[in-house]
């Protein structure tokens, strides 16, 4: 049912697409080579409101695609995330003038794949509903199936302008043998937002976002010879002891709000961009089977702020960004008195769980163009990573904090009939200091233990990241253009494991 | 512009700031005042070397405490949550002028620590205060065939005369709990300090010296005493038991079976019309009790009526139950069997056992079958070289669960 309905809307999507896409007058390969422009990402936090959204691409640009990733490692970075992915993926993403002050843009992604050897991990969106998942020491090959659809529209006026976008994401993660996790993930988004002209450079944005978060969460065992033991997780390798065996039916419930003040000049053009956005992710885990018990709350607050500033000349333009990001992720458990059939009365809360992160860059670029079609994009990077992570009683803790640097190089040519862009990244992460005490964790939890420590080792290596990134698009037409591009990249974790992902895609443009 | 750009750089550094500085202190412990009682019935007790210990239900974690003092107990600061309390120590006292060294036991379940003061009281009683006959090995989930089918039929429990002297079988009842260890209700009344409620007895036949079991000795009593390897070779054979219990059967689809050359236990009570056999997912406890009754005053005197409240969404509905209940002081020695994911409390007062063993680790595990729970054996001999199996009145530390069946191993 979900593939008819997805199926539609891609055809209606792709039909109304290319019906309003054929007012303008630029080539196709003008128009992706003023829409593709890496510097533009520099300061893509300005899009975010929907309001200056309008204002995200230069040309009406429509893209069809369809790709295969594969990801394979011989120990998992993660336990909880697998040995990697392959995965099927159709994209699908339109930016449209309606008329001279309206813009519409959308979304539509289909992704089908596997996930190899997850463990201790059967709840889908790991990194959401961390650390209170429900996991065991058997796990295995996930497929996995995820649906995302997003819409939005803006309208400006001489002074003001507004803009709603929406988005859909549904997931469905399942396995054919014990233990056969299904989980269901809805995750739907509401972001308005307003941009007002404060002079006659700067235009001034907010933005409200709302998000509606479901994942179901159920794992039975049909086999009979034996079954393992589920745990619910609670943080650092602790658990519901209480709850730890059969009770495998559970949900998570929750939601996002948010706000967002952006500054960035009314043409995108010179000079400063600032944004600030605060987030507060919260959901509450349910165990179905025990009449609605509520195991545990999350709530995230995460705050963010950026300024940039960029400059344009005749023949470069180049820019200079500062990030802070801030994020606390704190988890309460709820505690339960003597039960009486299956009703355990709750009879309080304890803060147990403790996540902090916070990460301070600075970055700049240089693009210039280097003849008369052919361009040239520096982009380096330096940023300060701190993680801490505590679980209260018994004490335990991990704690890291890192420097990376990172330098992407973007290589562009426009011919006449096709285009031509290379991007090579290198990512190097450097770990400063590491800490990790899981001594209280208890005597006996050695399989824990173990995934603890196997996931400890590659979060505090040293981690060296090389892609490369080709994408050349030839026009069938002066509207019509299709597209080929990949991705190889090669991760090294030192004295641990090195491994390769791969990605090749191609697409239609119009 | 930059002023407004300056303000808006302060107000973010200010916020990130408050988020900073939320206090990240230790979580807020609560205290709770244990106390304990004097030991009742016992002249000039002399109690030392306690060790007061408190299980976190919803994590596991445990937590001792040695600093318990006579007058005032202990006072502890744990965690906020629901605690097993248990307290363990040493005691000696004279009976008719002779100094007797012994061990005192106090256990209390689901003992709620919320809030500034909390506070238990628990019942010190006498452990292992006489040897006598204990249960050894229940072998309750049955086996697996070849082919991997259910086997039934082939249950067994062993009775071992743990004393230094011959002691009489005869009168001996084996009983299956009326509750289960995986289901807590608020049972009204409740009786568990007094008696044990239970819905199975079957009892050794016998004048009261018909069956003597010398020290160190062991009777076999089984379900079906036959050679069960005959219809499944991963099973025993059971032609040798001392006893088999037998139910005459309303069902003819479910008929028991009866060795004549092996005699059968009476039965007193069975809650079941057609044949009783023990747990097959060790869901109850089971102990050994003399009967100081005759079997018709026993059924007409201690019938147990109780009602209890069944939660559902769509309400709270009263419920009813019967059972016959066994005063605690016939009980001999009983043994608390659950499974871990789906225990939720022990069945018997604590001063008959106050923990529980397993076959499994989750509700149906297929690797209970074939497996037994057998009584350890104490560290101590006895002058004669005997090794005395281990009875502390805690099945959990008592017995080793998931054991290979004694008889299995004999067999090899």
């Amino acid at each position: 049912m979900i593939h008819f309905r997805s199926t539609i809307f891609v055809l209606l999507f792709m039909t109304s697409a290319s019906v309003l896409a054929q007012t303008d007058s630029c080539t196709i390969i003008q128009r992706l080579s003023q829409n593709q422009v890496t510097q533009n990402k520099f300061i893509s936090f300005i899009y975010a409101n929907p309001a200056t959204h309008y204002d995200a691409y230069k040309q009406e640009l429509t893209e069809l695609s369809v790709s295969i990733n594969d990801t394979r490692m011989d120990k998992p970075v993660l336990q909880q995330e697998g040995r990697g992915y392959t995965n099927k993926a159709f994209d699908a993403s339109s930016f449209i003038k309606l008329s001279p002050t309206s813009r519409v843009w959308g979304e539509v992604n289909y992704v089908n794949g596997i996930k190899r050897g997850v463990k201790w991990n059967e709840s889908a969106d790991y990194t959401l509903v961390y650390p209170y998942v429900m996991g065991d020491s058997v796990g295995g090959k996930l497929n996995c199936e995820e649906y995302y659809f997003l819409g939005g529209y803006a309208h400006q006026s001489t002074r003001m302008g507004w803009g709603i976008q929406s988005s859909y994401r549904a997931l469905l993660e399942y396995r054919n043998v014990d233990p056969r996790p299904r989980n269901i993930t809805s995750d739907l988004w509401i972001n308005a937002g307003v941009s007002y002209l404060i002079n006659t450079r700067y235009q001034l944005g907010t933005m409200l976002l709302l998000n509606k978060y479901k994942q179901t969460n159920d794992v039975q065992f049909l086999s009979e010879l034996g079954k393992s033991q589920v745990y619910h997780f609670t943080g650092l390798g602790m658990d519901y002891n209480r709850f730890l065996g059969t009770n495998t039916s559970a949900y998570y419930n929750g939601g996002t709000y948010g706000v967002s003040l952006s500054l960035s000049p009314a043409d995108k053009g010179d000079g400063f961009y600032s944004s600030m956005t605060y987030r507060c992710f919260s959901f509450e885990k349910i165990l179905s089977g025990l009449n609605e018990l509520p195991l545990a709350q999350l709530n995230e607050h995460s705050f963010s702020s950026q300024v940039a500033y960029r400059k344009h000349f005749s023949h470069s333009d180049w820019g200079v960004k500062s990030t802070l990001d801030y994020k606390n992720r704190i988890g309460t458990e709820n505690l339960f008195g003597d039960a009486s059939a299956t009703i355990y009365p709750q009879i309080g809360s304890v803060e147990q769980f403790t996540d902090r992160v916070l990460r301070t860059s600075l970055s700049f670029y240089y693009a210039t163009t280097l003849e008369s079609n052919s361009k040239l994009l520096i982009m380096p990077s330096l940023s300060y990573n701190d993680k801490t992570v505590n679980y209260k009683y018994p004490k335990l803790w991990l704690s890291r904090s890192s420097v990376e640097t990172n330098l992407l190089t973007e290589y562009s040519s426009r011919f006449t009939n096709s285009f031509l862009r290379l991007m090579v990244e290198g990512n190097y992460n450097n770990v400063l200091q590491t800490e990790m005490n899981i001594f209280n964790l208890g005597q006996g939890k050695l399989a824990v233990k173990e995934m603890m420590n196997s996931n400890w080792a590659f979060f505090s290596s040293n981690h060296f990241k090389l892609s490369i990134q080709p994408r050349y698009d030839l026009s069938l037409s002066s509207s019509k253009a299709i597209f080929v591009r990949a991705k190889w990249e090669r991760n090294w974790y030192h004295s641990l494991q090195s491994f390769n992902s791969f990605e090749l895609g191609c697409g239609i443009t119009f | 512009m930059k002023k407004n750009f300056y303000q808006l750089m302060v107000l973010c550094i200010c916020l990130l700031g408050l988020m900073s500085c939320k206090d990240d202190a230790e979580i807020k412990l609560a205290s709770l005042n244990v106390t304990y009682s004097t030991l009742k019935g016992v002249e000039g007790a002399s109690i030392s070397n306690l060790v007061c210990s408190f299980k976190n239900i919803s994590t596991g974690q445990v937590t001792e405490s040695k600093e318990v003092t006579k007058q005032n107990g202990v006072v502890v600061s744990l965690p906020e949550g629901l605690y097993n309390v248990s307290l363990e120590g040493d005691v000696t006292y004279s009976v008719d002028g002779t100094s007797i060294a012994g061990k005192v036991k106090a256990y209390k379940e689901s003992v709620q620590v919320v809030g500034d003061k909390n506070s238990v009281s628990l019942e010190l009683f006498l452990s292992n205060t006489k040897s006598d006959f204990v249960i050894s090995e229940i072998f309750f989930a049955g086996s697996l065939t070849p082919e991997g089918k259910q086997y039934n039929g082939d249950n067994y429990i062993k009775i071992c005369n743990n004393s230094n002297q011959t002691l009489y079988a005869d009168g001996l009842a084996i009983v299956e709990s009326g509750f289960l260890t995986v289901s807590k209700f608020d049972y009204e009344p409740n009786v568990m300090s007094t008696d044990m409620p239970v819905q199975a007895i079957y009892r050794i036949p016998g004048t009261g010296k018909e069956h003597p079991v010398k020290p160190g000795e062991s009777l076999l009593i089984c379900d079906n005493a036959i050679d069960h390897t005959k219809a499944n070779t991963n099973s025993f054979d059971l032609t040798k038991a001392d006893f088999e219990w037998y139910d005459v059967s309303t069902n003819p689809n479910f008929s028991d079976i009866d060795n004549p050359n092996v005699p059968n236990l009476e039965k007193i009570y069975c809650y079941t019309k057609t044949v009783w056999s023990l747990h097959n997912r060790g869901f109850r406890a089971y102990a050994i009790a003399r009967l100081e009754k005759n079997k018709e005053v026993f059924l007409k005197e201690n019938k147990y009526d109780y009602t209890y409240m069944m939660h559902f969404s769509s309400g709270d509905y009263k419920m009813s139950g019967s059972a016959y209940k066994i005063p605690n002081s016939w009980v001999v020695d009983a043994v608390n069997l659950s499974v871990k994911s789906v225990f939720q409390w022990i069945v018997t007062d604590p001063s008959l056992d106050m923990g529980w063993t397993n076959c499994g680790d989750i509700d149906g595990d297929v690797k209970r079958y074939g497996k037994s729970v057998i009584r350890k054996y104490s560290p101590a001999v006895n002058p004669d070289g005997r090794k005395v199996l281990m009875d502390t009145n805690n099945s959990t530390f008592d017995f080793q669960p998931q054991a290979t069946p004694s008889l299995a191993q004999v067999a090899k």
